[in-house]
């Protein structure tokens, strides 16, 4: 009886790892791509560039991930790769369940939108001519609708019959957009989307795409702007020199980095003399440090210790102003990530 | 492959040709030049005295021999064949020559300096389709032209000596010279536009991918020199074999344009 229920239960996780695979609408397997410099003369040099260095991930649909990286990490290599623009030297690349190869990299691309880092604009045509140019490609029935409403979307109809070249960085980068979104395709790129905006151009952007997630649309940024990608991320890898350092949500990748969580207490009044012995006598407490009325308290889950430390606390008559738990943040992530790169 | 999708490039590219005064200016002035200012100018000698005008180029009983000339033409219209054949068709070549070269050295190096090319790369059409597009973009415009330039420039020579006609057609009823511009430069403009397409992509931009490009002009100089050596290398036989030769070479460059464009090196090698 219990190897037939072991054998149901194995066999339903490799059902419920399969609805994982077919769920994944983007799927990169050892992705790696090598340029050569052909200017590097030396024997000595190394002209090899791994731009990326066997890459793997999945994103499932409705989900928007963020490939988080310094400049020259490999992030738009990725999305040339994704695209079948650049062709990868080993690994595979499957969107919705179809491989991308060169040959018929181009019928895929029908239900992918881009936005570029550079926003791609023909600066001599007008908005709706530009609009009209890439909309041609996609068999829209009603064309002209279609750009009128995204236009409107992006605040820009009233400039339709403007020359692209007029708009201000902002607006070009909307219109890029609107091109991007123009054909309502199931899967974004957003590269860069917010590089080069003000403030107020950014959140509109930010909107924007937390809009289309909304709409049940599989997004995929890059960017090395950390707030945009906490901000909007389901789920983030971070890259460096072509290799992922991690990957998962934001909120859990800070767990993987530091052994022990912090909770920090601010006293209101002086610490009683005899604390430090109290505080030693805390087993449940990994260690600690005082900073003048503050304690920091260590543990590997500061969840459970923070109701005994309290007790204890008040027990010794402490005036307890505030406490928090500290949460990393995703720069404090990137920053340590980046910081063993360089070890 | 859909011809559709090489239609929507060649839409837009020639859209934003026309839009830049450079190319605008270039596709007017030269047509002017070549078909209208040059040949008025070489036939004015021809209308002043025509027996003189013949007599300076060597015997007028050879020369009509050279020169295939129809023993009923007078001195004029044997002088007026003359100036065709040895100057004004040649130079007529560098309309469908040199027309498509500006515009088809803006196609990839263009995209590239305006930093465009990445957005037309990852449009769903395939290679083929974008180099076709981008070939169209260049022929059709500058055909277009040619062949309304050598209309007129048939038009003007008639009507320039119209007192010494006779009844007789110039331009328009010589089989070499109807070949020349009905059959040759329609193919002497593909394989102008081919290399210029293949110069364009792997150009940093449109400046240095015109000035590589310009060089393809200069067989039209090396007709001109051969023309005045032999008086009689055009005719309907030797313009049909260069046709023939001009077609394979436009072939051979097309095979090779789809080795060398590599959609991967023209966003890599901006």
């Amino acid at each position: 009886m219990q190897f037939i229920i072991n054998e149901l239960l194995f066999r339903l996780d490799l059902i419920n790892e399969e609805l994982m695979l077919m769920e994944s609408v983007i799927q990169l397997e050892n992705v790696s791509k090598v340029f050569f410099n052909k200017k590097w003369k030396h024997a000595e040099d190394n002209r090899e560039i791994w731009a990326l260095g066997g890459i793997s991930l999945k994103v499932t649909k409705g989900e928007i991930f963020g490939l988080l990286g310094p400049n020259g990490a490999g992030k738009t290599t990725a999305i040339r790769c994704i695209a079948g623009v650049l062709r990868p030297n080993t690994g595979r690349i499957v969107i919705k369940n179809r491989e991308v190869t060169s040959s018929d990299a181009h019928q895929i691309r029908k239900n992918l939108g881009f936005l570029t880092e550079n926003h791609g604009n023909y600066e001599n045509l007008t908005l709706y001519e530009n609009l009209q140019f890439y909309g041609s490609f996609f068999n829209l029935t009603d064309l002209n609708n279609r750009i009128d409403t995204v236009l409107e979307e992006m605040g820009l109809k009233e400039r339709k019959n403007m020359k692209a070249g007029k708009l201000s960085k902002g607006q070009k980068q909307r219109l890029a957009i609107a091109r991007t979104i123009l054909h309502e395709p199931e899967i974004l790129f957003f590269d860069e989307p917010t590089a080069g905006l003000d403030p107020a151009a950014s959140v509109q952007v930010r909107n924007l795409i937390l809009g289309l997630k909304s709409e049940d649309r599989t997004i995929f940024i890059n960017s090395h702007n950390l707030e945009e990608v906490q901000k909007v991320c389901d789920r983030v890898a971070i890259l460096d020199s072509g290799k992922i350092k991690r990957i998962g949500k934001p909120s859990d990748l800070g767990k993987e980095l530091w052994e022990t969580q912090e909770m920090i207490c601010t006293l209101k009044e002086p610490l009683p003399n005899n604390l430090d012995e109290i505080l030693t006598n805390m087993n449940y407490v990994k260690r600690f440090r005082i900073d003048d009325n503050v304690i920091y308290f260590y543990s590997d889950d500061v969840n459970e210790v923070t109701p005994k430390i309290v007790k204890e606390l008040v027990l010794q008559n402490a005036n307890i102003l505030e406490i928090k738990r500290t949460v990393h943040s995703l720069e404090d992530i990137y920053l340590k990530l980046m910081g063993e790169g360089k070890e | 492959m859909e011809l559709k999708n090489s239609i929507r490039i060649m839409k837009k590219d020639w859209k934003t040709s026309v839009k830049r005064k450079e190319i605008l200016a270039i596709m007017s002035v030269f047509p002017i030049i070549f078909t209208v200012l040059l040949p008025i100018f070489m036939l004015i000698g021809i209308i002043v005295d025509p027996s003189g005008f013949i007599s300076e180029f060597g015997d007028p009983a050879t020369l009509r021999g050279l020169y295939n000339i129809p023993p009923q033409y007078n001195d004029a219209l044997a002088g007026a064949i003359m100036v065709i054949k040895m100057l004004v068709l040649p130079l007529f070549l560098f309309i469908p020559g040199m027309m498509p070269i500006i515009i088809s050295s803006d196609s990839f190096a263009g995209e590239k300096e305006r930093k465009t090319m990445e957005s037309v790369l990852l449009l769903p059409i395939n290679k083929t389709e974008l180099i076709l597009g981008k070939v169209l973009a260049s022929f059709v415009p500058s055909i277009l032209i040619s062949f309304a330039c050598f209309i007129t420039l048939g038009i003007i020579i008639n009507v320039m000596i119209v007192p010494y006609l006779e009844g007789n057609i110039l331009f328009f009823t010589d089989p070499s010279i109807l070949l020349t511009g009905f059959l040759l430069a329609p193919f002497w403009a593909l394989l102008n536009i081919q290399i210029s397409v293949i110069i364009s992509s792997r150009a940093k931009d449109m400046k240095s991918a015109q000035s590589i490009s310009g060089a393809l002009i200069t067989p039209v100089l090396g007709i001109i020199i051969i023309q005045i050596f032999n008086p009689s290398f055009i005719n309907a036989v030797s313009i049909s074999f260069l046709t023939l030769l001009i077609s394979l070479l436009w072939l051979f460059f097309i095979y090779l344009g789809n080795r060398l464009l590599d959609p991967e090196k023209l966003i890599t090698m901006v």
